[in-house]
């Protein structure tokens, strides 16, 4: 894990029924200086998403009432064109070519390696 | 042969026995008896012996289990008997009263002989045309000899009695025939059935496995990400102390690898158990450069301290069609596979080399190392699931057998040849397409 960069603050979504995993991500991107806001499912993901404040999302796949898949579906294309979309899961069936279609940026496999996860999101913030 | 065949096999055999032995017999008794009675009762006897024979035989074969089709058949042969008992009688009660001359009994015997050939060779017209020989020659010489006579009387006699064994045996022959096709079917639908059942029950079986191996793969990822970041926010928080002096350096790496072992076995198994059920999807792919990121993967992963890796290939670009995300899966298995098979890290011994080439239609990619090999007598065992010569805990023995899987989704093969004590593992992909017209990336 490197340390935490100088820049401007990103504001990273953290999507996962699993509150264990949401509070692990939580703690290592806040180490790094980063924002982040946490929900359990696609719908609530769609609500905070709404006043595009949000740069990052790091979605799991699966979810109860609206998945990864359906959240990225319902989502404002316009919102997708601003956001950098990371989808993580811990099933290895999951479609990469159709998330992809539909705006995944990156697909990550559970159990995440916290350093590649910062090392990418450090890349997004060195684009925009 | 069918159930069908091989019982009208049994019935042409018995019916032909007793129906040579019966023209044989009477022919016989003809000559070599004088007395009426004596004729009648040598007649009785041989007839009955004849049919007991045939019956104790029928009895013995294998049709006798068979209940209905069993009861067709004996109607059958009660037709065949009265046949035969008919010409039988006309040959030896009726021919001697009508003065026939040498001529009109080798007649009669030409006839027993051709309708005899006849069954032999006609077995599914066999009733028909015993009938007809057997009530046309009587009859013939009946005309010829004595009209309005004796020979008359009993010819006609014989016409309509054997004109309704013909309508008879028709019908029961097509009932017979109908009743076994009929039968057939059924057998092969049977079979049908219960093959299609073990299919459906190993599907469902398979089904459950990929389900079973995929929701314990979510089960363990899911709080092995939690202790994953976790441990590497420890990581982070105690650098600025020094705890190399509590030893707790240590212990974290320790858990760290343990973390990254008990995720590749979670995703091995996945793996291993949803590919089959994947439906994948292929597109053209660089070869040459797929090649390079695996070797760039081993680079980095290995640091250049296990061993020497070199890639040999063509300068010119080759397109595949393939899956990239699993054939990388594959190579990186093959090639992990030569990396654990040194003893030590003698970067100067060591190689590992992975060369490719095309031939005509196909894709040769070889991997080679100069490890200690694999033993002769488990060279069949290596792609099995969860086969392996590694220590217990070292490895889950589903490498070879997930890259197996992947080439031959792949329509190709994975073979292990063992050259100059080299371990040679090479994959032969069928390829349609290539081009030269741009410059190499390697």
């Amino acid at each position: 894990m490197t340390n935490p960069p100088s820049h401007k603050k990103l504001n990273i979504l953290i999507v996962d029924d699993e509150e264990e995993i949401c509070f692990a991500l939580q703690e290592i991107l806040e180490i790094q200086g980063w924002q982040t806001q946490v929900c359990h499912n696609g719908f609530d993901a769609l609500a905070i998403t709404k006043d595009n404040s949000v740069d990052i999302v790091i979605s799991d796949i699966r979810m109860p009432k609206c998945t990864g898949y359906d959240f990225l579906e319902k989502l404002d294309p316009e919102l997708k064109e601003k956001m950098d979309i990371v989808m993580i899961s811990a099933y290895s069936d999951y479609d990469e070519e159709q998330l992809k279609k539909v705006g995944a940026s990156k697909l990550l496999p559970k159990p995440l390696n916290g350093s590649h996860l910062i090392n990418y999101i450090n890349s997004v913030q060195l684009k925009k | 042969m069918s159930n069908y065949e091989i019982e009208k096999q049994y019935l042409d055999m018995t019916s032909t026995i007793v129906f040579i032995g019966g023209t044989i017999a009477s022919t016989f008794i003809y000559f070599a008896t004088k007395s009426e009675i004596e004729n009648l009762i040598v007649w009785l006897i041989t007839i009955i012996s004849c049919y007991t024979i045939a019956f104790v035989y029928w009895n013995y074969s294998k049709i006798k289990s068979n209940k209905d089709p069993a009861t067709i058949i004996t109607t059958y042969w009660f037709l065949i008997a009265c046949c035969d008992l008919n010409w039988s009688y006309i040959t030896m009660f009726h021919l001697p009263k009508l003065n026939l001359d040498s001529v009109a009994l080798i007649c009669v015997f030409v006839c027993g002989i051709s309708s005899t050939i006849m069954l032999l060779y006609l077995p599914a017209r066999r009733m028909t045309n015993s009938l007809i020989l057997c009530t046309t020659v009587p009859f013939s010489l009946g005309i010829l000899n004595s009209p309005f006579s004796f020979s008359w009387y009993l010819a006609g006699l014989t016409v309509i009695y054997t004109t309704t064994i013909i309508i008879c045996a028709n019908t029961v022959q097509k009932i017979y025939i109908s009743e076994f096709k009929e039968k057939e079917k059924n057998l092969s639908l049977v079979e049908e059935i219960q093959s299609k059942t073990i299919d459906v029950i190993a599907n469902a079986k398979s089904t459950m496995l990929v389900d079973i191996a995929s929701g314990m793969a979510h089960e363990i990822n899911n709080p092995l990400t939690t202790v994953a970041i976790h441990l590497e926010i420890l990581e982070h928080k105690f650098k600025s102390l020094d705890i190399e002096k509590t030893g707790l350096n240590k212990s974290i790496a320790s858990i760290k690898k343990s973390v990254s072992r008990i995720s590749e076995i979670t995703g091995n198994l996945s793996y291993f158990f949803s590919s089959s059920s994947n439906e994948i999807h292929f597109q053209k792919e660089d070869l040459n450069a797929l090649i390079k990121d695996v070797y760039v993967y081993f680079y980095r992963k290995t640091g250049g301290q296990i061993a020497q890796l070199a890639i040999e290939g063509p300068s010119e670009k080759i397109l595949l069609t393939c899956n990239k995300k699993e054939l990388t899966h594959a190579l990186k298995h093959l090639i992990n596979n030569s990396i654990e098979a040194f003893e030590t890290n003698d970067t100067i011994r060591n190689q590992v080399q992975i060369s490719y080439r095309l031939d005509k239609e196909t894709i040769y990619i070889c991997i080679k190392d100069n490890g200690k090999g694999i033993p002769k007598h488990i060279t069949d065992q290596i792609m099995h699931p969860f086969f392996t010569t590694k220590e217990v805990g070292k490895g889950l023995g589903l490498g070879l057998s997930i890259a197996n899987s992947i080439i031959r989704n792949h329509n190709g093969s994975l073979k292990l040849n063992i050259e100059n004590q080299k371990t040679v593992f090479t994959i032969q992909l069928p390829n349609k397409e290539r081009h030269n017209d741009q410059p190499s990336i390697s």
